[in-house]
């Protein structure tokens, strides 16, 4: 059947407001008898508090409390819960919330929180995940073992690994012993900052003591509200939470980061609005932060290039409290190897403590750090191998019938990796060299292959309710958060298509508002058109179901006798219109049957499962969605700067709902992990401190960075169960960037990286640095 | 905080003498940035963009006059610039973006003696001077001869940069070359100004003035470099010998701060010589043009 | 104390008395509530606070409002226009943002249309270099910026034909 409406870049439903200053974010929201927060942050990476001084804070004008740690009897956290919303006697990051300063205006709690003072017994802290993990290290958490956590994670109490997560397939020993050709290497990708350019802000009140409404600039409304229900010891339904226009998220603004000490706050002030909005600093120690990997593999091949052992540990740089990257931990574990097939496979994962800002979801979490080594020793495997990079790829992918590290069997629906891998190599002409006239500049092109499964709670549902309208359009209610990657609008597309009718009927709600919006896990995972979109259309089928219903009463016959076809019920010859059966059928001498339609669509990923205790394996993955990236690059090796002149990106997709918004997501995507791949890293002092905190000292590419040209191929092998054949894409499309400009790196110059970004300082002192530095 | 509008530079010089904290507020692209940081806590900002005339950029006999409230954007528009000077619009290219060029002023740029200032070592280099203004009298400095350490320079409580005075030279022609981490508005990783001239009968070879920005807490003057380029006389082999040589003497030399969140020192180090050599080859582009 | 301001804002004329660090984007969004203006960073690094200042694209979060005394100030709010039935038109910047595809989360937007808008009123036809230049300090996290090229090159091409 052709499609009306999906397949189409239908431009999206809420860049009106966005173009016109409308659209309201959480720092636009205004309240009467609102009160600020300042958050007075800890100055040493690990120590206990001696002191909190407020004295001289509470003379400052305006300043009506400062609310400490000292009283939280509770710890906040959705895998596993090992933090409180303000420091409890003692610290473990520089710029743990130690206090909050709540006055009249933001400026008077500024003044006000530069006044409090705070004296501490330092501790020695830890920065590297490596030394972190270790015997010698300072214990972070004492407590680790009294944590209550979710299944399927794996705590080590008496150190700092928060979560190990093994995985083992076949005997590498063995696999190694029949190794011809033996590659480890080491890899880093150190901390980075989502840099979204809305700042992260919450507003909450209390009301009669026990219902809480806050707004936030989150990801997961539900996330938060099933935390601050557990935290508060409040009833779901009394906990609301209101996400406006949110304005980036990457990640950064999931799971629980800003909230439970709004709310903390907020209980000392019953009735009255407080308001946190972080500064542009804060956001680089106050919210999230992403990757901080430091991975080593060994991967066995055949002679012939058979690639039959990997060995893999992964120790990630989780920050002072581990429940928002324990995930991470377990999404690399399951990516460690690429996508490859390996009879023979060990994968430690550890996700440790360290006394640096906390990590959390960060786009493609997992995926740029497992491709990081896998894909770049691929490249170096091929030289020694002394065979074509992208044969031995070839040789080893995953393909119909093989069985990739957990267990699963791949099937020919789970995408064409190797139609993706051929036309990588075509877009980017690989086998076509020009050097470049000016011996200043060295030119290079390489490939990356990728894999990415979400990862997810076993029950991350979603669901979606259509409400009919009397004069045949539509309402679409849901609880994605649409941050720009467009999901009101795919969803809408969904809807429509479904219904048959014109997207224009359909109205989706903008912003989520757990009172009035139905479940959605969180927004994450490149899921929402997946998987909230096969619930609308369920929500979809099911409206159509009821007009069916009540037409079935109308023309006297069963519903299976009956069609729906533009806008319209029919039974032969004979129809109704939506717009008649919306809302009470009303015959002609005037009575009415049934009543207003609702549709309601609820789904959870089928099938999966926790992982075996023993092996780490099961059914994680929900789905796979396989790609292939290429780089064409430039090095002028006078300022050790690489240009990327071409980008392409090819992933088998599924069906594309909206084309303009998918290759949005990946030009975006590429663009961020070109950041990532060149510039971008938090540079902490030797205490501990993020140095770089603001965009002056973090530079994220401008648009003069963007490549000269960035190709975005899509295949689309249909995903069963996926809405109209759809697979995730959001985040992929950033999985491989960094391979693919290291390995075209190593082909333009010889040079093998290991350690990210390929910066100016990488760069020179490879080119001039011999015998001069170390 | 007060908040000063003076209409003359003396109403000024007094004010900020008779204001304890006070400082001056030109185009405040760095000024209100100090502030929001921490940095700085002014009791009072004079705002000078009132006072008539400062803002203009005049073509003199033999001298080229900025003054105090021209900005960046004014110069990158002025139609008359001496071809010898194109260090500044090189510079005035390189500088923030189109609409911080459009607040900033370049007298503005040199007060706030940041290390890596586009204007520091491109008026250095340039053999400027300063004019500044007090109601004590005025007095001209070389603008080499502004900067103290990072942040600070030799002007005194009252006094004020008015005018910066660049002279012009006959046969000579002049580069600007930076380097920062991405393409788009960014710090100088490090810079180079060069102006490359011949004596007055142009019997002798080129001589050089160079310096650096970023490479230390001041911009830096580097007479033995200029010693050095000198020697070359258009030979390939001559030039490469120096260029070399320049580097090799700079990876000895030049000390660049160790915490920089920009580069490593090394990198500052290569990269100083390197853009040297570019900056170089241009002017004598230009002068040969 | 606090000190006079006459001030023009999307063509309507205030006397305001503001206070003598009150930046200007304090006084566009927390006063006159014109939120269109977005904060980013506070540090002029971002772009996503731009205004057109008597012609000239500016950064309201490193200006003091007092310095804006005589000035005729142009908001993203100021760039639609409404007939006297109520009905909204968009600026062709607008509309070719909309239609390429070049919005995404929104909150750099205001931003990239207030520098587009004012190129435009500089240069009614500018070049691939000009484009650059004029956007150079803006950074958008989401679209990876082709998007954003395309809208403005989209508006170029629609002005040259009309």
């Amino acid at each position: 059947m052709e499609l009306k409406t999906v397949g189409k870049s239908i431009t999206k439903f809420d860049a009106f407001e966005k173009v016109t200053g409308e659209a309201v974010y959480i720092a636009d929201v205004e309240f009467p008898n609102v009160l600020h927060i300042k958050v007075v942050r800890s100055s040493v990476a690990h120590g206990r508090i001696k002191t909190v001084f407020t004295e001289d804070a509470y003379k400052t004008e305006g300043v009506r409390g400062i609310i400490t740690g000292e009283k939280i009897d509770f710890l906040a956290g959705i895998c596993i819960y090992d933090q409180p919303p303000l420091a409890k006697d003692r610290v473990r990051y520089i710029g743990e919330p130690v206090a909050a300063v709540v006055a009249d205006t933001i400026a008077a709690a500024e003044k006000a929180a530069r006044l409090v003072r705070v004296d501490y017994e330092e501790l020695p802290h830890v920065e590297d995940p490596v030394d972190a993990a270790g015997e010698k290290a300072p214990l972070i958490h004492e407590e680790l073992g009294s944590y209550f956590h979710l299944p399927g994670f794996n705590p080590e109490p008496g150190t700092n690994i928060f979560h190990h997560y093994h995985l083992e397939k076949g005997d590498t020993e063995k696999g190694f012993k029949n190794s011809d050709v033996i590659i480890e290497r080491t890899y880093t990708f150190p901390h980075i900052a989502h840099a979204q350019i809305e700042p992260h802000g919450a507003i909450a009140k209390w009301s009669k003591g026990k219902e809480l409404h806050i707004y936030s600039s989150t990801q997961g409304p539900f996330i938060v509200r099933g935390a601050l229900s557990r935290m508060f010891n409040i009833p779901n339904n009394l906990v609301r939470v209101t996400v406006p226009y949110l304005g980036g998220g990457f990640g950064g603004k999931s799971d629980l980061t800003i909230e439970p000490l709004t709310a903390y706050a907020a209980k000392f002030f019953p009735g009255r609005w407080l308001r946190l909005i972080l500064t542009r600093e804060e956001m680089f120690f106050g919210s999230l932060i992403g990757r901080g990997t430091h991975s080593h593999i060994k991967m066995g091949f055949t002679r012939n290039g058979k690639l039959v052992a990997a060995d893999v540990k992964v120790h990630l740089a989780g920050g002072a409290y581990g429940d928002y990257s324990i995930n991470i931990v377990t999404g690399t574990g399951h990516n460690a190897t690429g996508p490859y097939e390996i009879e023979n496979v060990n994968i430690d994962s550890f996700g440790v403590y360290t006394n640096t800002p906390l990590v959390g979801a960060c786009r493609g979490y997992g995926h740029p750090e497992a491709h990081w080594m896998t894909e770049r020793t691929m490249d170096i495997a091929a030289r020694e191998l002394k065979t074509d990079p992208v044969k031995l790829r070839l040789k080893n992918i995953l393909k119909p019938g093989s069985e990739n590290n957990l267990g699963q069997i791949i099937r020919k629906s789970n995408g064409d990796l190797e139609g993706a891998i051929r036309r990588a190599v075509k877009e980017i002409q690989l086998d076509k060299r020009e050097e470049p006239d000016n011996p200043r500049f060295a030119a290079g092109k390489s490939i990356a292959a990728l894999m990415k499964s979400p990862v997810m709670s076993t029950n991350a549902g979603s669901s979606v309710i259509i409400r009919a309208n009397r004069d045949g359009t539509f309402h679409l209610l849901a609880s994605h958060v649409d941050m720009g990657q467009g999901s009101v609008t795919a969803l809408s597309q969904i809807a429509a298509e479904t219904l048959g009718v014109p997207v224009e009927k359909i109205h989706h709600n903008r912003g989520v508002d757990t009172e009035f919006t139905p479940y959605e896990w969180q927004t994450v995972a490149s899921s929402t058109t997946w998987k909230a979109g096969s619930a609308v259309k369920k929500a979809a089928i099911s409206v159509l179901e009821r007009f069916k219903a009540i037409a079935s009463e109308v023309f006297k016959t069963t519903p299976d006798k009956l069609t729906a076809s533009n806008e319209r019920i029919w039974y032969g010859r004979n129809s109704i219109s939506f717009a008649d059966l919306a809302e009470g059928y009303v015959f002609p001498d005037g009575h009415a049957i049934a009543g207003p339609v609702i549709g309601t669509g609820s789904i959870v990923p089928q099938g999966l499962t926790y992982p075996d205790r023993k092996t780490g394996r099961g059914e994680l993955a929900a789905e796979w969605t396989f790609g292939c990236q290429a780089a064409e690059i430039e090095l002028d090796k006078k300022t050790g700067r690489i240009r990327v002149k071409k980008f392409v990106t090819v992933l088998d997709a599924g069906k594309i709902i909206n084309p303009v918004m998918a290759r949005g997501q990946v030009e975006g995507a590429v663009v961020q992990g070109i950041g990532a791949a060149l510039n971008e890293t938090l540079i902490y002092s030797d205490k501990g401190r993020v140095r770089n905190s603001n965009l002056t000292d973090y530079k994220i590419p401008t648009p003069e960075d963007t490549p000269d040209e960035i190709v975005t191929v899509f295949l689309e092998t249909p995903q069963p169960g996926g809405p109209f054949g759809a697979r995730p894409l959001a985040e992929h499309g950033i999985v491989s960037v960094a391979p693919a400009i290291a390995n075209a790196l190593r082909d333009a110059t010889g040079m093998d990286f290991y350690d990210l970004p390929l910066n100016q300082d990488r760069i020179l002192k490879a080119l001039y640095g011999k015998g001069e530095e170390k | 905080m007060k908040y000063l509008v003076p209409h003359s530079l003396a109403e000024a010089s007094e004010l900020l003498l008779d204001t304890g904290n006070s400082m001056l507020l030109a185009g405040g692209t760095d000024l209100l940035v100090e502030k929001r940081a921490g940095r700085i806590s002014p009791e009072a900002v004079i705002d000078i963009k009132r006072i008539d005339n400062l803002d203009r950029i005049t073509l003199q006999e033999n001298r080229l006059v900025i003054g105090a409230l021209a900005t960046i954007t004014d110069l990158l528009r002025y139609k008359s610039l001496p071809e010898e000077l194109e260090a500044l619009h090189d510079a005035g290219k390189e500088f923030g973006c189109y609409e911080i060029r459009n607040r900033a002023t370049i007298a503005g740029n040199l007060a706030h003696a940041s290390p890596g200032a586009e204007f520091g070592s491109t008026l250095i280099a340039l053999n400027a001077e300063a004019e500044i203004f007090s109601i004590r009298g005025i007095r001209n400095l070389p603008v080499e001869n502004l900067y103290i350490k990072a942040g600070k320079t030799v002007l005194e409580r009252g006094e004020i940069i008015a005018k910066i005075i660049i002279p012009l030279r006959n046969n000579s022609a002049s580069s600007y070359f930076r380097a920062s981490r991405v393409n788009g508005m960014d710090m100088a990783v490090i810079n180079c100004a060069l102006q490359g001239f011949y004596d007055n009968n142009k019997t002798g070879g080129l001589n050089y003035r160079v310096c650096l920005g970023a490479a230390a807490s001041v911009p830096v003057r580097l007479p033995e470099v200029e010693k050095m380029l000198s020697r070359i006389d258009g030979t390939a082999a001559r030039s490469s010998e120096v260029f070399s040589g320049i580097k090799s003497y700079l990876l000895k030399t030049l000390n660049p701060r160790a915490l920089s969140l920009r580069a490593a020192p090394f990198t500052k180090k290569v990269l100083a010589g390197n853009l040297i050599e570019d900056a170089c080859c241009k002017v004598r582009e230009r002068l040969i043009k | 104390m606090s000190i006079p301001l006459h001030i023009r804002i999307n063509e309507n004329s205030y006397n305001l008395q503001v206070e003598e660090d009150e930046t200007l984007i304090s006084l566009l969004r927390d006063r006159l509530h014109l939120t269109g203006v977005k904060e980013g960073c506070g540090n002029g690094e971002c772009g996503a606070c731009a205004v057109i200042a008597d012609g000239q694209p500016v950064r309201s979060c490193i200006i003091l409002a007092a310095e804006m005394e005589g000035k005729s100030i142009t908001t993203i709010e100021g760039l639609t226009e409404t007939d006297e039935n109520g009905n909204v038109s968009l600026s062709p910047i607008q509309k070719s943002f909309i239609e390429e595809g070049a919005v995404q989360c929104g909150f750099c937007t205001p931003g990239f249309i207030i520098a587009a808008e004012a190129l435009f009123m500089r240069n009614s036809d500018p070049g691939d270099e000009a484009v650059k230049e004029a956007l150079s300090g803006h950074l958008c996290r989401c679209t990876g910026y082709k998007s954003i090229f395309k809208a403005i090159d989209k508006t170029v091409k629609n002005r040259y034909k009309t």
